[in-house]
């Protein structure tokens, strides 16, 4: 049995689905069919099977109740929706009125609350007092080395000026004791 | 053929869709029991020769055709307006069905495909005492067939060779209906119809 052509191929189907439109194209194809076996008997297969295909898509007859309550509930659904829609707005209005009042409500709050808390806390403003002692502590750690060796620089100066008033070893502090014993032997030296 | 063809719409069409966007009634009742058939037909091939889940996908179709006539704007047939809005209502609540099937019952989704593709019984009508039995069997392997041919085409060359085999569309019309390009439909249709010829192979030479 001789087989369809392959060049063929989509002017078959072009045919077959009855969308062979250009009239010199169609009169090569049926020139074409009239001489090749396996081009007519494809296309012969072809008409067979879509035939088939249209025959299992046939749909079943839609009942008379059921077209009826169809075309009912597709009415029933537009009303409603008809009816709901300018409902849904006005409702949405509704919600939409309170919520900005309440939003603008709460902003003039935190505005006054704002502009009346410098007036209220004064100077006590807690914020700046911990900053002030934030910058404070600061300083006191950047400059702690420093106030150390002030601090035995005071010391020493007060042992000297001591020693220099003539005054005894009971009264120094107890970090110079060390200091005072010396002192007398190296004067009577 | 289905879809009219006529490149102007009737008079009576027109009247009616006037009416119909000025929310009259009896004007959607008309145009709803007008189509209802063709749409039925439409949702009937694309869910898979389903009547139930047809009937379900033609009234939500026809809703929202109706619900949205204010959008036709009377530049295409409002046949052409009325197919596109079903087939994508349509292919919608496939995709839907397919989601909601492959989230919520995995497992079941996946047997429930093969039993539709793989037992022939499923699909008998009921035994009537005038039909013929090995014809009756005969026909509901042939549409197990047809509807496992169908199932192998992507969602695109489906639509479209539906379009074109059942309504009987034109290559211009199913574009304008689908929004593709011209060429796109044909190539579509092309590997459709010979993806569909393979599968069908055995009942092409009985």
């Amino acid at each position: 049995m001789q087989a369809a052509c392959r060049n063929q191929n989509e002017t078959l189907m072009l045919d077959v689905l009855g969308e062979l439109n250009d009239t010199s194209v169609r009169r090569m194809w049926e020139d074409h069919l009239r001489a090749c076996d396996g081009c007519r008997r494809e296309r012969g297969r072809m008409l067979q099977l879509l035939g088939k295909v249209r025959e299992v898509g046939m749909p079943p007859e839609l009942p008379a109740e059921r077209a009826d309550s169809m075309a009912a509930a597709v009415g029933w659904r537009l009303r409603n929706e008809r009816l709901a829609r300018p409902e849904k707005t006005i409702r949405r209005r509704i919600r939409l009125v309170p919520a900005l009042a309440a939003g603008c409500a709460f902003m003039v709050i935190v505005a006054v609350g704002y502009r009346l808390q410098d007036r209220l806390f004064g100077p006590l403003g807690g914020g700046d007092i911990s900053v002030e002692l934030q910058e404070q502590d600061f300083e006191v750690v950047k400059h702690l080395d420093l106030l150390k060796d002030m601090d035995t620089i005071e010391k020493l100066i007060h042992v000297v000026d001591i020693d220099s008033e003539g005054q005894g070893p009971d009264q120094a502090a107890p970090e110079t004791q060390g200091m005072h014993r010396d002192a007398p032997a190296r004067t009577h030296a | 053929m289905e879809p009219q063809t006529n490149s102007t719409v009737p008079a009576d069409e027109e009247d009616l869709i006037r009416r119909a966007r000025e929310n009259d009634p009896a004007a959607v009742d008309q145009l709803v029991r007008r189509y209802q058939k063709k749409v039925f037909g439409i949702a009937y091939r694309l869910s898979g020769f389903d009547p139930e889940e047809a009937r379900d996908t033609a009234q939500e179709a026809l809703f929202q055709v109706f619900r949205n006539l204010g959008q036709f704007e009377g530049r295409a047939r409002f046949s052409t307006w009325l197919y596109r809005t079903v087939v994508n209502t349509c292919l919608d609540a496939q995709r839907r069905r397919r989601r909601w099937f492959r989230m919520i019952l995995p497992a079941r989704s996946a047997k429930r495909d093969e039993a539709d593709l793989d037992d022939p019984l499923d699909n008998i009508p009921a035994p009537e005492d005038n039909m013929d039995p090995v014809a009756n069997l005969s026909g509901a392997e042939l549409k197990r067939d047809v509807l496992h041919a169908l199932r192998r085409l992507s969602e695109n060359q489906r639509t479209v060779f539906q379009l074109k085999v059942f309504q009987e569309l034109s290559i211009p019309e199913i574009a304008a209906v689908t929004g593709m390009a011209e060429g796109t439909v044909k190539s579509h249709l092309f590997r459709a119809t010979q993806s569909v010829r393979e599968q069908l192979r055995d009942w092409v030479e009985r």
